[in-house]
């Protein structure tokens, strides 16, 4: 009989115990493992890539506020720009491109932005990446070309069960309880393919429409053929180049000089979503504080385990001890029991975890549009396993001392 | 160090001057003393005496699960009180088999796997036929795949037999083997032991005070009150 199956006839002896402690610790790592993974996607998604949006060109008011509103159809615009500004700013020589739009609306819970048609052929939601309604992309339609035609994000028409051709009356607010334009039906022409990003849980009309949805007022009306009185929420800015991809250095001296009027500001994303980032970081480091812990005591949980199956396995040891065994190999016996019970629950956590992430993701995409990954592979992901054998060592060091040092002779005195 | 024990030796066992003291609360007291002990390889030997006159501390000894305090013991050509704890846990492992009166097999283990834990340790490659043909040879042959509590007392001495001839030991050492057993196992128990050890070339030595068993033995040793072991032929007291 080998030292192995010596092991496993131990742990399937106190299965119960094995599997709690497996499952206890499983599930520290998986908490582990989803924190931290959803943990370094969001920040990815947050600050490295700032959803392809070099700029946005906001009313004055928080900048946070602009970039959730503009970003992650979230909060309010806290004002409107003028037109003539928007056209005065896109002529700045950093500038590449610039698309207006405007937010207030709403349709069962889902913002319904105006915007340049140019948001669908020339805006890039990531670096290089165009809107598609290719239906093997998992789109549907084309863009809208009408004053009475919508497009729907993937999220959107996939939560709202959307389908060419169904009609919808958007909210006159973001609030529940705002008026509906019930005199202005809206078709929908086209579904995204999903692209991962919060633009998925928006519907986009035309810019022209919303001047002209009823209820509006005459002074809005107005807005739709006088560009001089023409606002809009606000636009993303698509700033130009330098070697090695990096932004124009000039956007600093056109943020300032934007600042110093009184008519907008220009804010850039990645500035501000770091800024965001920690203020909910604390947040994660909660999660992470508590997925820590909970692997501690699953540890924990794991050393009473070992130190009550060793007080069953007193008389085992000794009779081992009596059969040859030596000191080291009934230490090194515990501490394999140990290492197994912390490998198995560190590899089972880790699917666990990533399985976690799948699921967790699938509801953040429809939720939020945001992207993650279950394969992404975390700093967590590569320590884990290291973690876990150090942990099953340390976990199972006391009771192998014991178990060493066990009296055979104690444990089986024979009666004379 | 590696140990060897190839060599070719007379002696089972040879015990010279050998003191085994306890202290209890600052007080010492001595649990064997003998002056001179020799077993003759292949010997059958039965030992008894009073409870506490130190038969299992002397199978200790032999066993090497106990070092004396002062004296010679050199058992299968090994003496035992030059090597450290790990070197006699291998000397244990390869050349004695021992059997309890209780607790000597491992619950959560079948019978033929009790039998091939008893190679486990001694580096020997387990060899389940032999261990299968040992638990026939004890008449177990329905019992392999049994725990121990589904075996009777009888029966788990007769495993633990098989477990401490099949790693073909020098030395069997049996201390009240047959102290669960009723008399018509207890000699059923014995007469399987010896002829085992007849056959498989052991030496035996056998504790127990019950009368038909040290009866059945042609050499027997008488521990005394005074913790000094004599025999009435061959042992110097």
């Amino acid at each position: 009989m080998s030292l192995w199956r010596i092991v496993f006839k131990s742990l399937r002896q106190h299965r119960l115990s094995t599997g709690l402690a497996v499952f206890s610790i499983a599930l520290g790592v998986a908490l582990l493992i989803s924190v931290i993974s959803l943990r370094e996607q969001s920040h990815h998604n947050f600050t490295q890539e700032g959803l392809g949006i070099d700029a946005v060109l906001g009313p004055k008011g928080s900048p946070l506020q602009i970039v959730l509103n503009a970003l992650y159809h979230l909060e309010e615009m806290p004002g409107k720009i003028k037109w003539s500004y928007y056209k005065k700013v896109i002529e700045d020589p950093i500038v590449s491109d610039g698309i207006p739009f405007i937010s207030g609306h709403s349709f069962a819970g889902f913002r319904v932005n105006a915007i340049d048609d140019r948001f669908f052929t020339d805006f890039e939601f990531l670096p290089g990446k165009h809107f598609s309604f290719n239906r093997n992309a998992g789109g549907d339609g084309r863009s809208f070309q009408s004053r009475n035609e919508a497009v729907a994000g993937w999220a959107v028409a996939k939560m709202l069960d959307i389908k060419l051709g169904d009609t919808f009356n958007p909210v006159c607010g973001v609030n529940a309880g705002d008026p509906i334009h019930v005199n202005d039906t809206l078709t929908f022409v086209g579904i995204m393919a999903p692209t991962g990003t919060p633009h998925d849980r928006a519907i986009y009309i035309p810019l022209k429409t919303f001047y002209t949805l009823e209820g509006h007022g005459q002074d809005v009306a107005q807005m739709a053929v006088d560009e001089d009185c023409r606002e809009i929420s606000g636009a993303y800015l698509k700033i130009k180049r330098i070697r090695g991809g990096a932004l124009h250095p000039g956007i600093q001296d056109l943020k300032y000089n934007i600042s110093q009027s009184s008519a907008a500001q220009l804010v850039i994303p990645t500035e501000v979503l770091p800024r965001l980032f920690n203020i909910i970081g604390w947040v994660d480091h909660i999660l992470l504080a508590i997925a820590v812990l909970v692997t501690l005591l699953a540890t924990l949980f794991l050393f009473t385990a070992l130190i009550s199956a060793l007080r069953e396995r007193r008389r085992d040891i000794a009779l081992m001890r009596s059969l040859g065994a030596q000191r080291r190999t009934v230490f090194g016996l515990i501490i394999t029991e140990s290492i197994l019970i912390t490998l198995l629950g560190g590899i089972l956590g880790l699917c666990f975890g990533h399985g976690i992430v799948a699921i967790g993701s699938y509801f953040i995409k429809i939720e939020t549009g945001l992207r993650f990954s279950a394969g992404y592979l975390s700093v967590a992901d590569i320590f884990v396993i290291p973690s876990m054998l150090i942990m099953g060592f340390l976990a199972g060091l006391l009771p192998a001392i014991q178990a060493y040092r066990l009296s055979v002779l104690k444990n089986l005195t024979p009666v004379s | 160090m590696e140990l060897s024990f190839t060599g070719e030796y007379k002696m089972a066992i040879t015990i010279d001057n050998l003191k085994v003291d306890y202290c209890n609360g600052g007080e010492s007291f001595t649990v064997v003393d003998i002056l001179s002990w020799h077993v003759e390889k292949g010997e059958q030997v039965a030992i008894s005496g009073p409870s506490g006159s130190g038969k299992s501390t002397l199978l200790h000894i032999i066993a090497g699960l106990l070092q004396p305090n002062i004296g010679l013991v050199r058992v299968c050509g090994q003496e035992l009180t030059q090597l450290g704890e790990a070197q006699r846990d291998q000397f244990r492992a390869k050349s004695i088999g021992y059997i309890f009166q209780n607790f000597n097999l491992l619950q959560g283990y079948t019978a033929i796997e009790n039998v091939l834990m008893g190679m486990t340790f001694s580096s020997q490659k387990p060899n389940r036929q032999a261990s299968v043909d040992l638990l026939k040879e004890m008449g177990l042959c329905s019992r392999l795949n049994h725990y121990p509590s589904q075996m009777s007392i009888g029966e788990q001495q007769r495993v633990a037999i098989a477990r401490a001839l099949v790693k073909k030991p020098d030395i069997i050492l049996a201390d009240e083997p047959t102290g669960s057993l009723d008399p018509l196992h207890t000699i059923d128990v014995i007469v399987k032991l010896r002829q085992a050890c007849q056959q498989h070339g052991c030496t035996l030595i056998v504790v127990s005070h019950e009368q038909e068993v040290i009866s059945s033995f042609e050499k027997q040793v008488f521990f005394l009150e005074l913790n000094r072991a004599f025999d009435g032929k061959a042992v110097t007291v």
